[in-house]
């Protein structure tokens, strides 16, 4: 069993976890997040021209347009150069000037003809993302009331706070990285949500059977120590485990997936971080005081009595 | 017992590897797997009543939305409401966005009205509408109303005989014959405007599918492409596979014959998992797969925790048999804590969530489940059967 000092070192995990989270929190209000198609509206286009154009040909047209903001991607088995398939996501447009860019594409590039034509209309900022908010909140508060009865209130507060820890670091580095989302983001925040969650009671398990049997005189700080070091291999391992299959998602998986595992990669391991060095500490804190409350509390009378 | 445990272990791999290579080389089992919208494509419509709605009319509305939407052959179209007058559908798989959304989006009434404007009857007094080919007039809809309509239509065609009826779908006229009998039958047809069977097929499914209890406007329409384009399916199963491999083969370094387990516990996993959805009707969205991709990681956690405290109690001196029973009982406690909460989570996100995060509820409720009976039961029941052999009795072979 290793044995190193995850409670000593408290301090400094803590200022770790910290700088992470003002970083996550500054890249989150400062950059912003990087929103696709799918949250601010906008127009996609699959273009099939009847010759393989160029990039730089549908961008031309595209600035004499003044359509900024615009994203050109040439699609098909092979890409080189030029393809005759491309994809071009545009913001909103009025129909004016959308058929003005048609026209202007149709002229200046050559011949085509559309073969997909996806107008979104963002409506993933609004009323479902509120929904969805919700939703979690209310499953936090199921785990919370789960994990008090099966724990312990100090158990189930830490629990769901280095949760949602995970969580906000998540979309902090996201943001701060700067790659676009798509919806996808939902999915990956619920998956980090759920991995976290798992992660979290695995670890607490092991502090509260050590916890009931406990040796007398173990120190609270040996006793979290000496749990965080028996489930450190299994941390590792199954943090491995899931990062190797994530990174092949990231390698081999396309753009349309990037997103997705990228943010995954990110939460799963910060998530494996907090369990060890953010929620352990902080529970081993709370329920530290507690007990040097109950032990001063135990000695005053005594000392009264004197 | 020795030798039979290890036939059994044997059997068991060779029946697995056979239903993968059954369900991805002879019969595809994407054939089965009905793609959501967000990897199908199709088309996103949401309605929103025009007036004042009640929950009743939204219902209704719903039901019929749903109706017609099964008779324009959608197979899986996913209706909801949403606030309190909005009808979101989604219908995957479906090409022609302005022919979808006429379809489910129109009120549908149809009315009967006399030369003087007065309505004689509306599509309530129908029972039924079905369309053929008639070799005079070409492809019409043929319309049965029931008794009240019967009566209504008897007396007007009485009244106002050889003179001209009009019929009406919504505001529009689509034809107004001239009465040449009294009908008493309770029968008529309409024959105008329809320029094949298809479109006569589609005005009969309007009308039985009935009126809408409320008129209703597109609010939004989108033709939604697959999230996973052509070319990408083939690279995310790619990765997909890479991924598993890196599972497999990362448990096998790690855990040598226990990983192996591991590895046919987790191929057992995925089979349940999908011949669930499939069985269960479910249909696959984006969200889907990232739940059966969190309870794979799950089941994958919850085989490194057992094979941990197994060695744990081998350290501690136990025979292999006894680490084996602690290992299990001391893990089960955390795997069921881990797998009720996320159970209960998810449970609660599909109560409270829409359509995105209801499709990441079921598959991880439905993989958790999986993942309990065979990262626990099937393991358990593996390592028994090869508990007496060298593999489990060498210490070096076993756990690594």
């Amino acid at each position: 069993m290793p044995r190193f000092d995850f409670i000593g070192n408290r301090r400094t995990w803590f200022i770790v976890s910290i700088v992470v989270l003002v970083v996550a929190i500054g890249g989150f209000f400062l950059r912003g997040l990087n929103l696709g198609i799918d949250f601010t509206g906008g127009i996609t286009y699959n273009l099939t021209f009847d010759r393989p154009v160029s990039v730089a040909q549908v961008r031309t047209v595209l600035s004499e347009q003044h359509i900024s903001d615009a994203l050109v991607q040439l699609v098909g088995t092979e890409v080189g150069q030029t393809s005759k398939t491309v994809l071009i996501e545009t913001p909103s447009l009025h129909e004016s000037a959308r058929y003005s860019l048609q026209n202007a594409l149709q002229q200046k590039v050559g011949k085509y003809s559309i073969t997909g034509l996806n107008k979104v209309t963002g409506t993933f900022s609004g009323e479902l993302v509120r929904a969805g908010i919700l939703a979690v909140l209310i499953a936090s508060l199921a785990i919370v009331l789960y994990m008090m009865i099966r724990f312990d209130l100090r158990f189930a507060l830490t629990g769901i706070a280095a949760i949602f820890y995970d969580a906000l670091v998540t979309l902090g580095l996201v943001a701060l990285i700067h790659f676009q989302i798509s919806q996808n983001i939902v999915v990956a925040v619920l998956i980090i949500i759920g991995y976290s969650l798992n992660d979290r009671i695995i670890i607490f398990d092991r502090i509260r059977e050590n916890m009931r049997l406990r040796k007398r005189g173990e120190s609270l700080a040996e006793l979290t120590n000496r749990s965080l070091n028996q489930t450190l291999a299994r941390s590792i391992i199954t943090a491995v485990v899931v990062i190797a299959a994530m990174l092949a998602l990231l390698l081999f998986g396309g753009t349309s997936t990037e997103d997705l595992s990228a943010a995954i990669l990110i939460g799963v391991t910060f998530g494996a971080y907090s369990s060890i060095l953010f929620a352990s500490p902080l529970w081993y804190i709370w329920v530290d005081s507690v007990e040097r409350a109950t032990q001063t509390a135990k000695r005053s009378p005594a000392k009264a009595g004197r | 017992m020795r030798g039979r445990g290890i036939v059994g272990l044997i059997l068991i791999v060779v029946v697995v590897v056979a239903v993968y290579a059954y369900f991805t080389a002879v019969n595809p089992i994407t054939r089965y797997i009905k793609e959501g919208l967000d990897l199908k494509g199709g088309v996103h419509v949401v309605l929103q009543a025009t007036g004042p709605a009640t929950l009743a009319d939204m219902k209704k509305a719903e039901t019929i939305i749903a109706f017609r939407a099964n008779k324009f052959g959608i197979s899986e179209p996913a209706i909801q409401l949403q606030g309190n007058n909005q009808i979101v559908a989604d219908l995957a798989g479906v090409k022609d966005q302005q022919a979808a959304i006429k379809m489910i989006g129109q009120t549908a009434q149809l009315t009967f009205k006399a030369p003087n404007g007065s309505v004689i009857l509306t599509g309530k007094d129908l029972t039924s509408a079905s369309a053929s080919l008639d070799q005079a007039v070409g492809p019409i809809v043929n319309l049965q109303f029931n008794a009240a309509g019967t009566r209504a239509f008897a007396q007007a065609t009485k009244t106002y005989l050889n003179k001209t009826i009009s019929i009406y779908l919504d505001k529009s006229l689509i034809e107004s014959p001239t009465v040449q009998q009294v009908i008493t039958g309770g029968q008529a047809m309409i024959s105008g405007g329809f320029s094949n069977l298809t479109q006569a097929q589609q005005m009969a499914n309007l009308l039985n599918s009935g009126a809408l209890p409320i008129p209703m406007h597109i609010i939004e329409a989108q033709t939604v492409s697959p999230t996973l384009g052509q070319d990408s399916v083939a690279r995310s199963a790619i990765a997909g596979l890479v991924s598993m491999a890196l599972i497999i083969l990362i448990m096998l370094g790690i855990y040598r014959y226990a990983g192996l387990i591991a590895d046919i516990a987790l191929s057992i996993y995925l089979i349940i998992v999908v011949g669930a959805l499939i069985s269960f009707g479910a249909v696959l969205t984006l969200p889907g797969v990232a739940g059966i991709i969190l309870s794979a990681a799950i089941a994958v956690d919850a085989n490194v925790i057992i094979f941990a405290r197994i060695r744990d109690e081998l350290r501690a001196g136990r025979t292999i048999g006894a680490a084996i029973d602690h290992g299990f009982k001391n893990a089960l406690r955390a795997i069921m804590d881990s797998n009720v909460s996320t159970v209960i989570a998810a449970s609660v996100l599909y109560y409270f969530g829409t359509g995105e995060v209801r499709g990441f509820a079921v598959t991880l409720i439905i993989g958790v489940l999986a993942s309990f009976v065979t990262a626990v039961g099937v393991t358990r029941y593996l390592l028994r059967l090869s508990e007496g052999t060298v593999l489990v009795r060498n210490p070096k072979l076993f756990l690594g």
